[in-house]
């Protein structure tokens, strides 16, 4: 039975089909992979239905990216053994550049189906919190919560008021803003602000203005709707309000800040579900994640799928030797040169750092290109050539854009920090480049290198 | 045409259908695709598998003449240099061994062999022709490609199977079909070629297995398969012979004799083994290597002015050598095998004479005057 459902019928017929009829498609697996994904996919997607909202953690995500890592990683060294293994297109192929793109493309859609497994349960979580922060009693907590903001001085939305009236706070809410979309996008900020501060029908200022008999249904609004989630108060209505009375001279006792306190962190265990939600994994919604991880990130690993599949085990072997030996040169090299160095250096060392490297590989590219054998050092140089070369303009633009940060750090207006947050488009600009660099280099390398490493003879 | 049907009227007189069954099918293979083709010469290739009477496979070779006939298919008779080797050698960068400098050409319609002792070359000369390997000195020109050594067109070109089959993977039918699919032929005539193959080299019954589910002998046939649907030019095969049972490198070696004779696909055949005289028997040309050097012998004929017997027998070393003093033969002996040089006045019939007259007890005898044998 189970056979059945992961080896079904019709993944027999369409492998039969493809095999006659589109054998670059069949050679991929691309079809296989899709199955297993969505097989993958549905059981984490079962898992984070069933799973409750208020098991994100700190604890619970870093458990989370390493265990879906994990099955990610094995899922792609599985396909790249069996890439490595049923190469036919290496053993038997014709091989044109337009095949290599086709089958670049079939193999760039199989990573994206491998490592978006990884993704399933953030995106089922974050329709969940949609779906909780949809449904008005929600809001009305929140709302409730933030009328209540002045006793329960623990309750961090109550920042709005703190940035209606404070021009240092309104800076700091820019800089947080610039933060935010810097390292992880505007999504989740955005998110947040629209759900909250727009339904804010009660705002804080509501009882400032208002009247005891007004507070005082509002205080047991509040405490009812937290009574219906399981929550109570060890304090009662009246207490509560007859402390609040006389606010200005009160000098609460230890024991209600204690029980209030208790009380705050249970209502907010409820509330901020949704919205740890968005704060763990609203980044997979950010234009920054896709630049980095779809057209960056994954087809560098691409480009070395697709180079270790035509070449032989050994070749593979010696890459994994010279990748360890490289990386302990690089971790020395700039290790040393950054620890012993001042501010400045980093945004002069790492790109001539970068460009040396790429220099050197060049060279040793040139090479083999006009050599009449190869020897699997060399063609592994090309391939980091290959690699690295469309890196730089990201390198270079980030180190520029890091200098003027760091020129500007200092700096606490408005106006400065503005010109600091316009400096995110930079970073686009560099993906875009970056792209566009890697793109060329492959139109250029593709077919030549194939073809050489492939077909020529050896030494 | 009429060389094919002379060939299987042959087979047929002898008593040989599956023979002549076999002949057609290898020529049915270089044919143009048709329904008709497809359906008569698959019911040939199940008689190859089957205990078919005699009489159909009659009626079947004769309806596949009349198809053929009917086509009217050019034949290509001609035949032209595919690979032209000049002064080609080798040093390694380990090791004292040298491949010093040779030239020869290979002709299609040729069944060229290369024998030697082991260590001596053979191999490295082989994958210096197919492109594996970069000579140091010297040139291979293939004159059918347009591109001076284009390494990738010369693996198209040359169809090289190795001594030790390199591990596929999967079911040995996809692979076959991948062969073929991946070059834009029609998915019948894929299906029917591959399925031809199969039978054709008793693979069929195995077609749903792996690698590691069949023996070294059938997986030499994959490997023939597989090269012989992609039809290319020159095919290299090392040490082909040494996975076979002696029944099957008899066949084998009368098959590829047909192949490289093929009226519309003519190829040029060159394979290296031990079995010397097996290969001699089949060969046009023989390429002797010994410690790097290579002599190219075209044709069988040899000029020497001896002629050369070995034989094997328990009598005592005076007796065989007084009947060498008295033929003017030289005579050598390593335990009970002797080897005389004899005038070339004097017939290896003459020479088994003598010794039978002598009452020598002969358990073997071979005359190897035209053999690369005496260059051992």
């Amino acid at each position: 039975m189970l056979k059945k459902i992961i080896f079904p019928d019709f993944l027999a017929k369409l492998d039969r089909r493809l095999l006659l009829s589109s054998p670059l498609l069949w050679s991929s697996r691309l079809h296989h992979v899709a199955w297993f994904t969505l097989l993958a996919a549905l059981f984490i997607a079962g898992v984070s239905m069933i799973l409750p909202l208020r098991i994100l953690s700190y604890d619970f995500i870093g458990f989370y990216w390493m265990m879906v890592s994990l099955i990610m990683i094995a899922g792609l060294i599985i396909w790249f053994v069996y890439l490595f293994r049923h190469n036919n297109t290496k053993q038997y192929g014709n091989r044109t550049l337009g095949r290599e793109w086709l089958n670049l493309l079939y193999h760039y859609c199989s990573l994206v189906l491998i490592s978006s497994v990884i993704f399933i349960l953030p995106f089922v979580f974050l329709w969940r919190a949609h779906h909780k922060i949809e449904q008005s009693n929600l809001v009305e907590k929140v709302n409730i919560l933030n009328v209540n903001s002045g006793f329960f001085p623990e309750n961090e939305y109550s920042i709005r008021s703190f940035y209606e009236s404070d021009d240092s706070m309104q800076t700091g809410v820019v800089l947080y803003g610039a933060s935010a979309q810097m390292y992880y996008g505007n999504y989740t900020y955005r998110t947040l602000n629209k759900k909250l501060f727009d339904y804010d029908t009660i705002s804080a200022r509501f009882y400032r203005i208002s009247g005891k008999a007004e507070i005082k249904t509002a205080i047991a609004q509040y405490l009812d709707v937290a009574k219906k989630e399981g929550i109570t108060h060890s304090y009662s209505v009246d207490e509560i309000a007859a402390l609040y009375d006389d606010t200005l001279g009160y000098q609460p006792s230890g024991n209600f800040e204690v029980a209030n306190m208790q009380f705050n962190s249970q209502i907010k265990d409820v509330i901020d579900q949704p919205f740890d939600a968005f704060d763990y994994f609203g980044f997979v919604f950010e234009k920054l994640f896709f630049n980095v991880w779809l057209l960056i990130f994954l087809p560098i690993l691409l480009l070395a799928i697709s180079m270790f599949r035509n070449l032989s085990l050994k070749f593979f072997l010696i890459a994994i030797g010279v990748t360890i030996v490289l990386v302990i040169i690089n971790a020395v090299i700039l290790g040393i040169t950054l620890d012993d160095s001042s501010n400045l250096t980093p945004y002069i060392v790492l790109p001539v750092f970068f460009i040396g490297w790429a220099l050197f590989l060049l060279v040793v590219s040139i090479r083999i290109f006009s050599a009449k054998y190869y020897s699997a050092i060399e063609a592994y140089c090309l391939f980091l050539f290959n690699i690295l070369l469309p890196l730089l303009p990201f390198v270079l633009t980030v180190c520029y854009v890091e200098y003027q940060i760091y020129e500007f750090r200092h700096n606490n207006t408005l106006e400065e920090h503005w010109i600091y947050y316009t400096r995110y488009t930079f970073y686009n600009s560099a993906h875009i480049a970056t792209l566009l660099v890697f793109v060329l280099l492959q139109q250029l390398y593709f077919k030549p290198l194939y073809e050489r490493l492939w077909a020529l003879p050896k030494k | 045409m009429n060389i094919l049907k002379k060939n299987i009227e042959t087979e047929m007189q002898n008593g040989n259908y599956h023979v002549a069954l076999k002949r057609c099918i290898d020529f049915a293979l270089n044919m143009p695709f048709t329904i008709e083709i497809k359906d008569v010469v698959l019911a040939m290739a199940d008689s190859l598998n089957a205990e078919i009477n005699n009489e159909t496979i009659n009626n079947q070779i004769t309806l596949f003449f009349d198809i053929y006939e009917r086509l009217n298919i050019q034949t290509n008779a001609e035949d032209s240099i595919v690979v032209d080797v000049q002064e080609i050698s080798k040093r390694y960068n380990v090791g004292a061994f040298q491949f010093k400098p040779v030239s020869f050409q290979l002709k299609t319609g040729e069944l060229t062999g290369i024998v030697g002792q082991n260590g001596n070359g053979k191999t490295t000369l082989l994958r210096m022709l197919c492109g594996d390997l970069m000579p140091w000195g010297g040139d291979i020109i293939y004159p059918e490609l347009s591109l001076k050594n284009d390494p990738y067109a010369i693996k198209q070109y040359v169809g090289f199977i190795p001594q030790r089959i390199p591990k596929w993977y999967g079911k040995l039918e996809e692979n076959l079909i991948f062969t073929l699919s991946g070059k834009g032929i029609p998915k019948d005539e894929i299906l029917f070629r591959v399925e031809v193959m199969l039978k054709r080299l008793g693979l069929y019954q195995y077609r749903q297995h792996l690698w590691s589910e069949i023996s070294s002998g059938y997986r030499t046939r994959f490997e023939l398969a597989r090269i012989l649907l992609v039809k290319p030019k020159v095919l290299i095969l090392d040490e082909p012979l040494a996975n076979l049972d002696i029944m099957a490198q008899q066949t084998f070696l009368q098959d590829l004799k047909f192949m490289v004779k093929s009226e519309i696909y003519p190829m040029s055949i060159i394979l290296s083994s031990q079995l010397l005289h097996e290969v001699e028997q089949v060969s046009d040309n023989v390429i002797f290597i010994k410690d790097g050097t290579c002599i190219f012998q075209n044709g069988k004929e040899n000029n020497s002015e001896t002629g050369v017997v070995e034989f094997i027998t328990d009598n005592s070393f005076q007796q065989v050598s007084s009947i060498a003093m008295a033929l003017g033969a030289e005579i050598k002996s390593e335990s009970n095998f002797y080897t005389l040089s004899v005038p070339k006045s004097i017939t290896s019939k003459q020479v088994l004479q003598s010794l039978i007259e002598s009452d020598i007890d002969i358990q073997y005898f071979r005359n190897i005057t035209n053999s690369t044998k005496r260059l051992f």
